[in-house]
């Protein structure tokens, strides 16, 4: 296992490392914003009841009427100490406008992860210890099902189904939005929270279905490979029981590569809470993002950006020293 | 044939068969054999020949399914003196002989041991499982078990992982491991196949010493027959499932009685000594012709029938029983008593 004394030097390497590619990734997706034509503006300048040298002193004021590269340059000074900038259409600084739609996100994500990780990895394991049984045929059968699916419809779907049950059985869950209207305000802490998890069950679920499908799949050939390797059968010759040969000599070698994916999966998360988000009317990143997009409101833009990226390097190292702790054979220098 | 000494372990009419798409495969069709108090017995056998598979059964670790033991019994009488038997025995029951009174050993040490664990924590789990130590005291056996098997600085070792260590020290791992709870028998599985020529040497060295010292017999399944010669008391030779010719090492070396055993030693180079095959020149290092039979489609007869050069055509009509030879030699050929007349002439 790794020791203190090599791993933290290591750390600091990979975050000096992250410096290039952080730059990199933001001064591409700068660039590609900027590709579209025009700008914030545009709208203004074909509106007649605003005169053009408003247009132009707001140009100058954005900082518009500057090179690209120079415009980056002042986002990256902005972004170094701690300014996102100001959005055009909210008016107001990008500090104030993100970090809700985030938080949004985030909880969807959270719940999702452990989600993901708390049903994928018991069904893989049931699948890969009684293979071609009945429950692993219907397990596969769903993951095929759900893995088919688009998400958007499969989420559609499932509105669909819960408005009949509320019809028909007047089961009240919630089918859209962060919070329900008609709570009072002045409920307890637990109360809200709950009712913010109620309504970020099925988005979740339809979030992690299509990863759970595949993540269990995976686990399920990987455990299946492992049991049959010697060193199992090493374990099974010493008088090991079956339930300690699967949990303690096969599943976590089983595990590695899963580990090693785990650093994708915080952004792909964010990225993928998606369209999710706007069918259910989640207020989250994929709904902010996508009127920024249309208002060309580069600095929301920019900073989701940011930090899909920062989360990604994140994501990455945490795999990677996690990955150590697992698996002695991987020495990091 | 009365067997000397104490009987340890006894395989009486073992089957075990494999159910797969094609059809089922007898992999051991009826195996009888024995083996004594503090002997070696060595099982001798080409790839598919059943020998690991019969070995397995014995573990009953047999993969099942598709695997299944459709018949036999093997009696054998632990470090408790009751005598059992292990085809009749629940899971747990078995879990409590695996490692403790059978231990086994497999021919890959480069992945036998878990990658993920110490090899310290390897063995020690083995000594918790059988003897109720707590991790302290089982990571001092283990210390001890790596000392015991010759590996130098075993306090230090006993805290590495297997891909720090050779091959060869990954064995004597595995070797230390499987000796740690003291058991009646050890089931060698090919040990030494994987392993460099210096290296088996030592490895062969150090389980004869260790033989001595604990006193346990050993299953040795090899299909070398220098290993043989250097480890076995008494050999069994199984071809397509079957034993084909049991008997005392230097009998079936000097006088081998099944045209399969003679193939076997004709196609090791022993300079000077061969031994005489009717009908083929003196020396000649020969080859076996043909193949193994195909496991699902065994011929009506003589298993070894359409490879030998003896065949006649009653050898296609049944199975051979396994003839009594005189001394504990037994073997499956109806024209032994032809080889015994050409050799007796030969020699004399």
């Amino acid at each position: 296992m790794l020791s203190e004394v090599s791993v933290l030097p290591y750390i600091f390497r990979r975050i000096l490392q992250f410096i290039p590619t952080f730059l990199l990734a933001t001064l591409l997706a700068f660039f590609i914003v900027q590709l579209a034509p025009g700008d914030f503006l545009s709208q203004l300048k074909e509106n007649p009841s605003v005169r053009p040298e408003t247009v132009e002193r707001l140009r100058k004021e954005f900082g518009l009427d500057q090179p690209i590269i120079v415009q980056y340059f002042y986002w990256l000074k902005n972004f170094v100490m701690g300014n996102l900038g100001q959005s055009f259409q909210y008016k107001r600084p990008v500090n104030e406008v993100l970090p809700g739609p985030f938080m949004n996100s985030l909880i969807l994500v959270i719940i999702g992860t452990v989600l993901h990780f708390a049903v994928s990895i018991p069904v893989g394991v049931y699948s890969a210890v009684r293979p071609y049984s009945t429950a692993d045929k219907t397990f596969t059968f769903l993951s095929y099902i759900f893995l088919g699916i688009p998400s958007f419809f499969f989420a559609l779907l499932v509105i669909w189904g819960m408005l009949k049950l509320q019809q028909n059985f007047g089961w009240d869950m919630p089918l859209g939005n962060k919070t329900s209207s008609k709570l009072p305000t002045d409920i307890s802490w637990w109360r809200s929270a709950w009712d913010v998890f109620i309504h970020a069950l099925a988005p979740t679920i339809i979030l992690v279905l299509r990863g759970i499908s595949s993540e269990s799949r995976f686990i399920r050939g990987q455990l299946l490979e492992v049991l049959g390797q010697d060193y199992v059968r090493t374990a099974r010759a010493k008088g090991v029981a079956e339930n300690q040969v699967v949990y303690k000599h096969a599943l976590r070698t089983a595990l590695i590569p899963t580990i090693a994916g785990l650093g994708g999966l915080l952004p792909a998360l964010i990225g993928g809470a998606g369209f999710i988000e706007v069918v259910f009317n989640w207020p989250g990143l994929t709904p902010l993002q996508l009127t920024a997009l249309g208002n060309q409101d580069i600095y929301i833009l920019q900073a989701v950006t940011a930090v899909a990226t920062l989360l990604y390097l994140v994501g990455n190292l945490l795999s990677d020293v996690l990955l150590s702790v697992i698996d002695p054979r991987i020495r990091y220098h | 044939m009365t067997p000397q000494g104490e009987v340890l372990l006894a395989v009486n009419g073992l089957k075990t068969y494999f159910n797969t798409d094609d059809g089922v495969v007898k992999s051991v069709d009826g195996v009888t054999f024995h083996i004594n108090k503090g002997e070696t017995l060595a099982v001798v056998g080409e790839s598919g020949s059943g020998k690991s598979v019969t070995s397995l059964s014995i573990m009953r670790l047999i993969p099942m399914p598709p695997g299944q033991i459709v018949d036999g019994e093997i009696l054998f009488t632990g470090k408790d003196g009751v005598q059992k038997n292990i085809v009749k025995l629940s899971e747990a029951e078995m879990r409590k002989i695996r490692g403790n009174d059978i231990s086994m050993i497999f021919q890959e040490p480069m992945t036998s041991l878990n990658p993920v664990y110490t090899v310290g924590d390897q063995i020690a789990e083995a000594v918790m499982l059988h003897q109720g130590k707590n991790k302290k005291e089982a990571m001092g056996v283990a210390a001890d078990m790596l000392r015991f098997v010759g590996i130098p600085a075993p306090e230090k070792r006993v805290n590495e992982y297997p891909h720090q260590m050779s091959g060869g020290m990954r064995q004597r791992v595995m070797i230390a491991m499987a000796l740690s709870c003291n058991p009646a028998l050890l089931i060698a599985d090919e040990p030494t196949t994987a392993l460099d020529v210096t290296i088996q040497a030592q490895i062969l060295d150090l389980m004869r010493k260790l033989q001595r010292d604990i006193g346990m017999s050993i299953l040795f399944i090899t299909h070398n027959l220098g290993v043989v010669a250097e480890m076995a008391d008494r050999v069994v030779v199984m071809y397509g499932g079957r034993v084909v010719e049991e008997g005392d090492v230097v009998e079936i070396f000097k006088a081998p009685r099944h045209p399969y055993t003679m193939g076997l030693l004709n196609s090791i180079p022993r300079p000077g000594e061969h031994v005489h095959v009717p009908g083929q020149p003196k020396g000649r290092l020969e080859a076996i012709p043909g193949n193994v039979p195909n496991p699902l489609n065994l011929p009506r007869g003589c298993a070894f029938e359409p490879r030998c050069k003896f065949a006649v055509e009653a050898c296609r009509e049944a199975v051979p029983p396994l003839f009594d030879t005189g001394n504990g030699h037994m073997a499956r050929c109806i024209r032994w008593q032809e080889f015994e007349q050409v050799q007796q002439e030969v020699t004399a």
